[in-house]
């Protein structure tokens, strides 16, 4: 059976993380690809509501990073 | 909060992972991001099947108005005390967060529970996994705010319903 | 001109054929050709050498092709007259010819190319579409090795006897990125003398570079003969211990340099103004960017050999000097850039337009960008989708405001690189289509997708297709947001009093915008104090006298000593920060930000500074060059603390400080031993000259790796210096009366005002501009600007040009009577609210308060220009009462639906 990918969003503020991971790409650095951003303008603004939301829509997994 | 309500449910709280980085730390982001992928990986699938009651009752405990006052509070609470004038630390607190967001995260899962169908205790507990004790401790006070009522004794066993 | 819709018809039918200049002949052209893609107006021109028609009187291929009429073949060159108050030189260069060096075989041999042409091959759009071909037999290279210094650093045959700054930087950068187009199998080496990556962050680059599989090989190739029928190439070379050695590459890439453009002495000779011994513009050290010639200025290579960032601050500079002498015509003859009416798309149903950017082969090489679009139009809400080769490019551009109009596009997704990048661009091409800029999402399928899954292709494209779908669902619910706008305070806050702070408030308050300079200790003049001569002689004290000198006795600048932040808030155009000084806090309000907090040499328990009072640091020697003259033997260690693990950058000044002084202790004391234990040289630019007058004075130059460090003891009667010398493979015990540490240059403690201002800094302390390469003097934070060693280390003249410029930018702002500002700030719904105020005491900005409504208690208020639209009231609200603009829950929640 071919290993289990796990469906992951991760909450990225745009200032840091977003940066960051941006920069990962600029310097061509390879990481596993389940992750799925969404760009917000501040970890703050990540409602816990959207964690539990993202695990109910049928997510594995949830990433905030600030 | 989250996390520990994720451990509540019986979903873990490996599954949010929470990482704090600057816009320079590309390498950081590539390992956070590899890391998180693992600890989910070996996790394995989250059953939607066996854990949407579950997921539907943290929905409604974070979106639940009294357990949004205690987060948002929290840093002012700790750092500057309440309006009595009383000091809290942060373990004082969070032990009273831990409470109500167990009791409020409990209560939704009974109300669904009921919602989907189980009337007595017995039901409810097998249905949700919560203690009998706990419920009926728990049903009294949802019918003293009505948000459960009781509908009378069925083969004298005592039936509740949501409201 | 107006008439060419850039269709590209008649280049398709052209005859006329000519080697192509910008691909640097690998390929040809036609007579009729837009020099390159990116070209701005981008419109077809003729080549009127090979054109049939203006050569022979026929052909008209191209008039009868043209489905506009936009040929004109009586259009001629003709000579305009500007009347101007400045005028700035950007000349730029020429790149060295390496067919004057025989022994590199360039043109002879078709495997020996130039690091321009393997730039083109290395490129999308270049004539292999960015796929690595030898010449020769047009096969994949595995071993390819890179020629530094052909062109420079040499006078033995038509070569510049200075370093061209960049070629170190720009030969890593090409074997890295050939490793990554061909793959693990492509082994790039690099043979140099210094490698020279003195610039912000490329230490690291360099280092990253070794780990990855680069071998850097320190040694210069004396001959390139071809081994086989197929180009394969054998160099010979000579290590640094003297063995003589023989590798094949299947390719040689030559590190050109760079020269003063053949126009420059016509120019030069027009405007009256002096070039140097090399033609480049002659510049002094204390007035960087001001040439012989009152009112014309320089900037870039046109000035000497340096890279894109500082070329871009003296550009910034040279505007400055520029705003300084037109400062009283500012803004007579500005036209406002007028944009068509927003159409109102309330209550429409999304017609959303998805672009996929090919990004060359950035994207399109590694993701199925057709399977995208075609993925993109099956999804709800989608009426058009197309890909583009580079979305940004203005004919792009142009075409996608003609589709949203001609489509009737009420959102537009694109998916291409970043919106931190890009965003903003988009935003505009919405504005010229009628559309309100927030009607717009970006799926970043380049720097989060393409770039870091390019191992994987169907995943790559996978995660593209389901990124696009993420940003299709938001934008069927995006709406319109209104612009904001807030006045500006039409002055600045200078932070520090050195060199850089005193330049950039003079520079500022001599355009007619006042500044305040905070200065935490007694004095202004930071740490140009300890430097008494510039590397080209001049004299720094008697400059400084003068600067401190004009600020103090400026009218419109406030100067304050002992003087601490110890609050600051606000925005760009109207910030307030408190400032203690003398036992009392003032505030002041200003509309623009300069952080020049500079840094100072840092202190070493290593070779017995401290212990023994004959080890010194650069800036004792000089204040005391006397100890200088009655040194017999002197010795100075390069990178003492710089370039190691603690601190992994270069400081850039110290080797040309060394030298400098080295040779003062030669003049002073022609009988003494000068010796310079270095790791790698890195005079760069004209500086290399002093490297050379040091040798030809005898000064002795010794190579020290960082496993093998110098050992300095005390002995009887002075110091004993032990070091390694790789050249005479055997260990050295030197005698000295006094060793000179180049410790390296740290930054000034910034953590607190780091936090008060928000502003984000490197690994090694120093703080972080927007974009290191095009916006090198701008904070991420509008408003907010940088110069001087907060920066980096660098000379005086570089912080000088980096002071002027961030003046320059501050005056961008200062000189506007209002400015926009970000409108995406939180909602509070008056309905909902209960006016609890916790989200007053939660926003980190106070950008929130409570407001008194008749009949119904408090309320939340959002006070929009302070609202950094961070969110994090709208996440705490008990009662869900707040919202944020275009980053709605609901915006939000449907990405999160359409990922899961």
């Amino acid at each position: 059976m071919a290993e289990f990918e796990p469906k992951i969003v991760a909450f990225l503020c745009n200032w840091c993380a977003y940066a960051g991971a941006d920069l990962a790409g600029v310097s061509r650095m390879q990481y596993p690809s389940n992750l799925r951003t969404v760009r917000v303008m501040c970890s703050g603004r990540v409602d816990p509501a959207f964690v539990v939301k993202a695990l109910k829509e049928g997510c594995d997994g949830v990433l905030v990073a600030g | 909060m989250t996390q520990r309500l994720l451990d509540l449910a019986g979903i873990g709280k490996d599954r949010l992972h929470l990482e704090w980085l600057s816009s320079a730390e590309a390498q950081r982001f590539a390992d956070i991001a590899k890391k998180t992928v693992d600890a989910v990986r070996a996790m394995g699938p989250l059953d939607q099947d066996l854990c949407s009651m579950q997921l539907e009752a943290a929905q409604l405990t974070v979106d639940n108005e009294a357990v949004r006052w205690l987060v948002g509070k929290e840093l002012s609470i700790t750092s500057k005390g309440d309006v009595y004038g009383r000091s809290w630390d942060e373990t004082k607190y969070e032990e009273v967060l831990d409470h109500a967001l167990e009791r409020e995260y409990h209560n939704n899962l009974i109300i669904l529970a009921m919602k989907d169908g189980c009337s007595s205790v017995r039901e409810i507990s097998k249905r949700t996994g919560i203690a009998v004790l706990r419920i009926s401790y728990l049903l009294a006070d949802l019918e003293r705010t009505g948000r459960a009522e009781f509908k009378g004794m069925t083969d004298s066993t005592a039936a509740f319903a949501a409201r | 001109m107006d008439k060419c819709i850039a269709c590209g018809a008649c280049t398709k039918k052209c005859p006329g054929k000519k080697p192509d200049e910008y691909n640097e002949g690998i390929i040809s052209r036609k007579a009729i050709y837009v020099p390159y893609p990116q070209a701005v107006p981008l419109k077809y021109a003729i080549d009127p050498e090979i054109c049939l028609y203006l050569q022979k009187g026929k052909c008209g291929t191209c008039k009868k092709v043209c489905p506009t009429g936009a040929i004109n073949y009586d259009d001629k060159e003709e000579q305009v007259t500007l009347k101007v108050g400045s005028v700035i030189v950007t000349a730029g260069f020429k790149a060295f010819n390496p067919a004057k060096l025989d022994q590199y075989q360039h043109g002879t041999l078709p495997n020996v190319v130039t690091s321009l042409e393997f730039e083109r091959y290395l490129s999308a759009g270049g004539p292999t579409a960015g796929h690595i071909k030898r010449p020769s037999d047009g096969k994949e290279p595995r071993k390819i090795a890179w020629l530094q210094c052909v062109g420079s650093r040499d006078i033995n045959k038509c070569d510049n006897e200075y370093c061209s700054s960049v070629c170190c930087m720009y030969a890593i950068k090409e074997a890295v990125i050939a490793r990554e187009h061909l793959g693990k199998d492509c082994r790039p080496a690099i043979f140099f003398m210094d490698l020279r990556s003195h610039g912000k962050e490329f230490e690291k680059y360099y280092n990253r570079a070794k780990a990855d599989g680069v071998r850097f090989i320190r040694s210069r190739v004396h001959s390139i003969t071809e081994i086989d029928q197929s180009g394969t190439l054998d160099l010979r070379y000579v290590t640094e211990s003297g063995d003589i050695m023989n590798e094949t590459f299947d390719m040689v890439v030559l590190s050109i340099g760079m020269e003063a453009p053949d126009s420059i002495m016509d120019l030069a000779g027009t405007l009256g103004i002096e070039l140097n011994q090399y033609h480049f513009v002659k510049t002094d050290d204390l007035s960087p960017v001001a040439t012989s010639k009152p009112g014309i200025y320089v900037a870039g290579v046109a000035q000497g050999c340096k890279d894109i960032p500082q070329s871009v601050m003296e550009a910034s500079a040279a505007a400055c000097s520029a705003g300084i002498s037109l400062a009283r015509a500012r803004g007579s003859l500005v036209r406002e850039k007028i944009f068509p009416p927003e159409k109102q798309i309330t209550g429409q149903e999304p017609r959303i337009g998805v672009f996929v950017c090919n990004c060359g082969v950035n994207i399109g090489g590694i993701a199925d960008v057709p399977a995208v679009v075609e993925y993109a139009k099956t999804l709800p809400g989608v009426t058009y989708a197309e890909e583009n080769l580079f979305s940004c490019s203005q004919d792009t551009q142009d075409k996608m405001v003609e589709v949203i109009r001609e489509q009737n596009l009420n959102r537009v997704v694109v998916a291409a690189c970043t919106p931190r990048t890009h965003e903003p661009l988009f935003q505009e091409t919405l504005r010229n289509a009628n559309l309100n800029p927030y009607l717009f999402e970006m799926a970043n399928i380049r720097n989060q997708c393409t770039w870091v899954h390019s191992d994987n292709k169907e995943i790559a494209t996978r995660k593209a297709k389901n990124l696009v779908s993420m940003s299709v669902s938001r934008a069927r619910l995006l709406e319109a947001v209104p612009a904001l706008s807030v006045n500006v305070d039409k002055s600045a806050l200078v932070v520090g009093g050195g060199v850089a702070g005193m330049t950039a408030a003079l520079s500022l308050a001599n355009q007619g915008f006042p500044a305040t300079i905070v200065e935490k200790t007694e004095e202004l003049g930071g740490a140009a104090r300890d430097i008494h001569k510039t590397w080209q002689g001049q004299d720094v004290q008697k400059f400084l006298k003068d600067l401190i000198s004009k600020v103090e006795n400026h009218p419109d600048i406030n100067v304050m000593i002992n003087a601490e932040i110890t609050g600051a808030s606000g925005f760009v155009g109207n910030f307030e920060t408190m400032i203690a000084a003398g036992g009392n806090t003032s505030i002041v309000r200003h509309g623009a930000t300069i952080i020049a907090t500079g840094g100072q040499a840092s202190e070493t328990d290593e070779y017995l500074l401290g212990k023994n009072p004959n080890v010194t640091r650069w800036h004792d020697l000089e204040h005391n060059p006397d100890k200088l003259k009655k040194a017999e033997s002197v010795v100075f260690i390069q990178c003492v603390g710089s370039r190691d693990e603690k601190r992994p950058y270069c400081s850039r000044i110290c080797c040309t400080a060394s030298i400098k002084q080295a040779i003062l202790a030669k003049d002073l004391n022609p009988g003494a031993d000068v010796y310079v234990l270095y790791r790698d040289i890195r005079t760069f630019g004209d500086r290399e000259v002093l490297y050379k007058e040091a040798r030809n004075k005898g000064v002795i130059f010794i190579r020290y790796s960082l496993e093998n460090k110098p050992v300095v003891q005390e002995v009887e009667g002075g110091l004993e210096v032990l070091v390694f010398d790789p050249v005479l493979q055997k260990k050295l015990a030197i005698q000295a009366d006094l060793v000179n540490l180049a410790t390296a240059i740290v930054p000034h403690d910034n953590e607190k005002l780091a936090s008060l201002y928000k502003l984000s800094m490197n690994e090694d302390k120093f703080f972080m501009e927007a974009h290191a390469k095009l916006r090198p003097v701008d904070f991420a934070t509008d408003g907010l600007f940088l110069c001087g060693l907060a920066h980096y280390p660098k000379p005086i003249e570089e912080n000088i040009a980096q002071a002027m410029a961030a003046a320059s930018r501050a005056a961008t702002i200062l000189s506007k009577p209002s400015i926009q500002v970000s409108p995406l700030v939180s909602q509070i719904n008056a309905e909902k609210c209960i006016g609890c105020g916790l989200c007053v005491s939660i926003c980190p900005f106070g950008a929130i308060e409570l407001e008194e409504i008749e009949g119904k208690g408090k309320r939340a208020k959002n006070i929009s220009a302070s609202c950094k639209g961070c969110g994090l009231c709208a996440s705490s609200c008990p009662q869900k009462a707040i919202d944020m603009l275009h980053f709605r829950d609901e915006q939000i929640v449907a990405a999160v639906i359409a990922a899961a």
